[in-house]
């Protein structure tokens, strides 16, 4: 490779992109933007959290050691194993994975980082204080105590009147908002920001997986925020949703949550799956076996895990056939999963294996993966179900499949990326200790679980009778996981002693055949002195000579420009360069936005709700303060890239990572307006004490002038940016404003003259929710068509740079469909609402 | 039915349809069994629900048959890339697994106890 | 890893709440099945992890098999045919249990009234519906209806050696049918979490001679309204 411009010295380029890319020394890291450190800190704060919550597993372990124990009381112990599952799953679990995919993902495929760095700063802040909220709940005694699925109406205000509940509700909400950030990012990076040449074909495959766990995400999580807003807008202004009384349904509650649960663990399996099959090809010495078989079996996972949910509820009473579409699913699921473990198999197999530290980690994860997989599909089987379901079998069940399919392969993960994240050179002997001493603790801790189960202990019990017979049982679960935690405890000095004292390794020290290893170790914040060129399949490079012809600068974007900080965007499919990417830089946006969004969340925990709201605009203040230093202000037109190929920047592009981030939010945002929708019908369907005694009158006027203002609105939008540049597109945008300020209004109307008592009945509430929800659309609506007003005046749009009405574009789009659907929706509700005896 | 030609979002066109399906047929079960179109008795013991569910399972089978035979056209096609081979490789194979599921996640129409 | 439990069927399965001792056709069902299932995953366990050692332990032991031989026969054509019988099976099972007696036997009618954090059965069959707290009684050999149903939050109705749970949530009336073979008495928990008593919301099921059981209602049918069995019969 040539560059066009005369080559700077490596050292000279890397002294130019560290000014650029470093994180500043000092208070200043809490203005880093940069995907290493942000990993590191997801990873960091992640095992702290694992910590926490591997605490709480003792004293559960401690109190169930023998029978009538008096160590702890129902009370406390309830609060104890909510908080050990809500933490493992919540904070542990979830950002763990998010570190790994934060910090590899752009070294994997290629790239300087990912398309919104603030966006991942916002999400470890939200994260963080999301998390914190918890634990400082928990220290102060309010830790939230009905399990960690909160099942109603355990969790309603009538039988936990305390702020436990709601501590969970929104210390969760708070973090899911992380999840989703970070799962819009790594789509959007994933599809647009990767190395030039890399194809979808040659992407890695944990890029696959992480695509593919990032949708996953999408759909999976807005059904559990939508559940937990109705739950706290019950809770709080007791709007009966889940009241059986008042035409609630506390199954709407499982349904949501479990819409939710089920997808979430293959979610939190999947990136683990993605790694091993990322290292495991580096120790059997040749490429992984059927990448396309492994990307397909992916894909059936991923949607086959969303037809599993109703199995955490066959004791529900739901009609068999309505049982058997599940079960059926939830046996299939176990089909790409073999298709998965096979592709290891057959890569072992037609490889030479070696032995190492991450291989024995991934043996631990095919001993004790299996296992569960296997207790899973019986567990899918409805009468057994019946019987193994709500006791410890589930518990060991369980706990099979997410210390198999998640922490043993993590811990792998870690020790093989150890010496990429910091340098240095893992060490043998302890680390095996470690290893032998988690999987021997591990397994007579919860094989001997399953048996206690089926002798009917059921979970979530803090005492039992020495009479059941399940007290030597106990014991030795109980004897077990100390060991375990030893184990734990060994593998995490290792992992720090390593980290503190471990000789320096070697570039690329295990051989492998990815990107990541093409830079220097540990890796600078740019990851690439310059950008590769990919030709082949990215699992079968040579990074050890890739890494000096980068450093040398003989790649892409060799050079600094205007102190900007540039990675290259491709086209989706074919990987060719389509746009040069300019990042926005170091800044404490993302804190102060977290800050500001963990104050609404305080304020709603302490009960201020009037406040509360008010600081909703403060937090879409904070946002619009990001883009102020994005976007230009003159048409520039393609930029050199070196090697005398040209590329637009991305504001001039059509196809910004922007817009698709706009794309994949309103997927989320479908998700759970389809789920509000959804629990509508299912109330209807379900609840009982329907119809309501007075049904709304939503009238014939109001609804067609929402329907029509809000098609006014998308109208302008779309005349705005026709005319762009002429004289009519500012004031058609502010017509945009103006129409969706009255659907704004004609909505306020039919919520105060249409709706009966909104706490009268779940019909009312229902509808009272999607008005609610649709103002808040149009609300959006006046600011994003203001905001375009704006970017016109301060000269950063013309023909040429569109993105900006483009994306609000795709709001007023949405807004106006989702107008149509929910007015559609309230009509048809009320209208059958009356029909059929309810059940 | 014309599909352009190996465009990424086919990867997951057959499964869609199989989660579109899946929310169809359990959604009518539950309004069937509301409305107690399992007490309509249409035909010797065959209720009204069941009639409906079957033909819903039928249904949705055809289409995700039509799906993966569309796809099938695209396969082998010489004009397009290998990043676009593959995409459309995924996408068949994907819709014939979607096919075999849709077959199994629902049979239960046929015979269980609908309400 | 299973023969451990295997040794447990041996020895010691018949505590009181042990699914693995089944008292009734209904827990008895599950039980073999279970047994089925352990033994049929245990084999494959043990397949897939001596697969997974020679290929990791001895090199060119897999090389036989082409890729595609390993990746469409470990993961298509060794699971389906276990899997797509297991589901039927289990499909016609759950009929079966679902329904079992058939529609010409009619059961014994108790309804399970759950509230914090108690138990409270009522026999449906009786004109005055009399009610026991903590206490279910019920024919041997006959058939028995239990719908489940609660007062507050969320209960779940189980008696491990007679069948599986049924959930017992406000609003909804969920049923379950089942067995008892002989006269016993069987112990019941509440397998939802339901709050601070959930350890505690235990009950007990006396399974009476027919003879008995009919006696035992004759005498609640002359006491007034919701009268408590168990003060008749502690
Ligand atoms: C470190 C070793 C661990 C031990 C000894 C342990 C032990 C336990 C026990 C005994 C329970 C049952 C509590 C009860 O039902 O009364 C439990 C529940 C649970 N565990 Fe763990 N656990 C461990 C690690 C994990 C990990 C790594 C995860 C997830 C990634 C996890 C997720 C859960 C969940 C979700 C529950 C259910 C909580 C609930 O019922 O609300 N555990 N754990
Ligand atoms: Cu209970
Ligand atoms: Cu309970």
């Amino acid at each position: 490779m040539r560059a066009n411009k005369p080559m700077l010295s490596p050292i000279r380029l890397h002294k130019d992109l560290s000014a650029i890319w470093d994180t500043r020394p000092g208070l200043q890291r809490l203005a880093s933007v940069n995907h290493t450190t942000l990993g590191k800190r997801f990873i960091v704060t992640a095992i702290v959290f694992f910590a926490i919550g591997g605490g709480l597993a003792m004293l559960i372990r401690a109190q169930l050691a023998t029978s009538q124990s008096a160590f702890m009381e129902a009370g406390l112990y309830a609060q104890i194993f909510t908080m050990h599952g809500t933490v493992m799953m919540f904070l542990f679990a979830i950002p763990l994975f998010e570190g790994f995919a934060i910090y590899l993902l752009p070294k994997l495929v290629g790239a300087r980082d990912f398309a919104f760095p603030r966006l991942t700063a916002y999400s470890y802040w939200c994260y963080l204080f999301g998390g914190s909220m918890l634990i400082v709940g928990m220290l102060a005694g309010v830790a939230p105590d009905s399990g960690w699925f909160m099942y109603t109406p355990l969790s309603s205000r009538t039988y936990m009147p305390g702020i436990n509940a709601d501590l969970w509700l929104l210390g969760i909400t708070f973090v899911e908002i992380s999840a989703i950030c970070t799962a819009v990012e790594i789509a959007v990076s994933v599809l647009k920001v990767r190395a030039p040449g890399m194809s979808l074909d040659r992407m890695p495959i944990f890029a696959w997986y992480m695509l593919i766990v990032a949708f996953m995400m999408l759909v999976g999580f807005p059904p559990l925020i939508l559940g937990s807003i109705l739950l706290e807008v019950e809770r709080a202004f007791d709007l009966p949703f889940f009241d059986p009384k008042r035409g609630g349904d506390p199954l709407l509650w499982q349904h949501l949550f479990w819409l939710f649960g089920h997808p979430e663990v293959y979610i939190i399996f999947l990136p683990a799956a993605g790694l091993v099959s990322t290292f495991l090809p580096v120790f059997a010495g040749r490429p992984l076996a059927g990448y396309i078989a492994v990307v397909i079996a992916v894909i059936a996972m991923g949607f086959l895990s969303f037809g599993l949910w109703v199995h955490h509820m066959y004791a529900t009473g739901i009609p068999h056939l309505g049982l058997s579409f599940f079960a059926a699913a939830s046996v299939l699921v176990a089909v790409p999963t073999a298709v998965q473990i096979f592709a290891w198999i057959a890569t072992l197999a037609h490889g030479t294996p070696r032995f190492s530290l991450p291989m024995l980690y991934v043996f631990g994860m095919f001993f004790v993966f299996v296992i569960g997989g296997l207790t899973g599909v019986m567990l899918a089987i409805v009468p057994f179900n019946l019987q193994a379901h709500d006791t410890h079998f589930v518990v060991a069940h369980l706990h099979y499949v997410l210390i198999g399919g998640f922490v043993l392969p993590m811990i792998g993960a870690a020790y093989y990326w150890l010496p990429h994240i910091t340098g240095r050179r893992p060490s043998r002997v302890m680390s095996n200790i470690g290893f032998w001493t988690i999987f021997a603790g591990f397994n007579v801790t919860f094989l001997a679980m399953h048996l206690t189960g089926l002798k009917g202990m059921p979970r979530r019990v803090h005492t039992y009778l020495p009479e059941y017979g399940w007290e030597a049982l106990n014991f030795l679960s109980s004897f077990g996981s100390f060991i375990m935690a030893i184990g734990f405890a060994i593998a995490a000095l290792d992992l720090l002693l390593i980290v503190r004292f471990a000789p320096r390794s070697t570039r690329n020290p295990w051989k492998a055949a990815t990107l990541e290893w093409a830079m220097p170790i540990p890796p600078p914040s740019y990851n690439f002195a310059s950008l590769p060129k990919i030709f082949r399949r990215a699992d079968t490079l040579e990074p050890s000579t890739m890494a000096a012809e980068l450093a040398g600068g003989m790649g892409y974007l060799a050079f600094t420009r205007n102190g900007q900080m540039e990675t290259l965007g491709v086209e989706m499919v074919g990987g060719n360069t389509e746009q040069v990417i300019v990042l926005p830089r170091q800044t404490y946006l993302p804190l102060i936005t977290a800050a500001t969004t963990g104050v609404f969340f305080l304020l709603m925990l302490f009960k201020f709700y009037w406040l509360a709201l008010v600081a909703i605009p403060l937090v879409v203040i904070c946002f619009l303060f990001w883009t102020r230093d994005t976007g230009l202000r003159a048409d520039v037109g393609p930029v050199p890239i070196g090697h005398g190929i040209v590329a637009p920047y991305h504001s001039e592009s059509a196809d910004a990572p922007s817009s698709w981030a706009m794309a994949f939010t309103l997927v989320a945002d479908a998700m759970l307006y389809a789920s509000l929708l959804f629990g509508g019908l299912f109330l209807w369907a379900s609840a009982p004490n329907w119809p309501p005694a007075e049904l709304p009158a939503l009238g014939v006027v109001l609804p067609i002038g929402v329907v029509a203002a809000a098609l006014a609105a998308m109208a302008s939008g779309i005349l705005a940016l026709r005319n762009v540049g002429g004289a009519v597109s500012i004031p058609a945008l502010a017509l945009c404003a103006a129409c969706h300020a009255i659907a704004l209004a004609c909505l306020f109307t039919l919520a105060v003259t249409g709706i009966p008592s909104f706490t009268q009945h779940a019909l009312s509430a229902v509808i009272m929710v999607v008005i609610i929800y649709l103002a808040a659309h149009h609300a959006m609506g006046v600011v994003f068509a203001l905001f375009g007003v704006a970017r016109m005046i301060s000269g950063k749009v013309s023909a040429r740079r569109t993105l900006d009405l483009r994306i609000g574009n795709q709001w007023h789009l949405y807004t106006a469909g989702a107008n149509f659907i929910g007015v559609l929706f309230m009509v048809g509700l009320i209208a059958i609402a009356g029909t059929g005896a309810a059940p | 039915m014309i599909f352009p030609s190996g465009r990424l979002v086919h990867v997951a066109a057959g499964f869609s349809v199989w989660a579109i399906i899946f929310a169809l047929i359990y959604g009518m079960q539950g309004v069937g069994c509301r409305l107690d179109w399992d007490k309509v008795i249409i035909l010797d013991t065959i209720s009204l629900q069941r009639v409906q569910l079957v033909a819903l399972y039928v249904a949705g089978l055809c289409v995700l048959m039509t799906i993966y035979a569309c796809l099938s056209k695209h396969k082998g096609r010489p004009e397009q890339n290998a990043p676009r081979r593959f995409v459309t490789a995924v996408a068949v194979y994907g819709a014939l697994a979607a096919f075999a599921a849709g077959g199994l996640s629902f049979v239960g129409v046929m015979w269980l106890t609908a309400c | 890893m299973f023969p451990m439990f295997a040794a447990a069927g041996v020895s010691g399965c018949s505590g009181d709440l042990s699914t693995l001792s089944p008292a009734g056709p209904v827990a008895g069902s599950i039980a073999t099945l279970w047994w089925v299932m352990a033994a049929g995953a245990a084999l494959i366990f043990l397949i897939v992890m001596v697969l997974f050692l020679l290929v990791w332990l001895r090199p060119n032991f897999g090389r036989s098999f082409s890729q595609r031989a390993w990746i469409l026969g470990g993961g298509l054509a060794f699971p389906i045919p276990l899997l797509v019988p297991l589901l039927v099976y289990s499909f016609q099972q759950g009929e079966i249990l679902l329904h079992i007696g058939g529609p010409t036997e009619t059961p014994v009618r108790i309804e399970a009234r759950a509230r914090m954090w108690q138990w409270e059965f009522i026999y449906l069959d009786e004109d005055t519906a009399p009610s026991t707290v903590g206490v279910l009684h019920i024919p041997a050999g006959a058939l028995v209806k239990v719908t489940a149903t609660s007062e507050d939050v969320i209960h779940s109705f189980w008696v491990p050696r007679l069948s599986g749970k049924v959930d017992a949530i406000p609003g909804h009336r969920a049923r379950v049918r089942f067995l008892a073979n002989t006269p016993n008495t069987y112990r019941g928990a509440c397998a939802e979490f339901c709050g601070s008593g959930h350890a505690g919301m235990l009950f007990s099921v006396q399974v009476h001679k027919p003879e008995d059981y009919a006696r035992l209602i004759k005498a609640a049918r002359d006491t007034s309204l919701r009268a408590s069995l168990a003060q008749v019969h502690p």
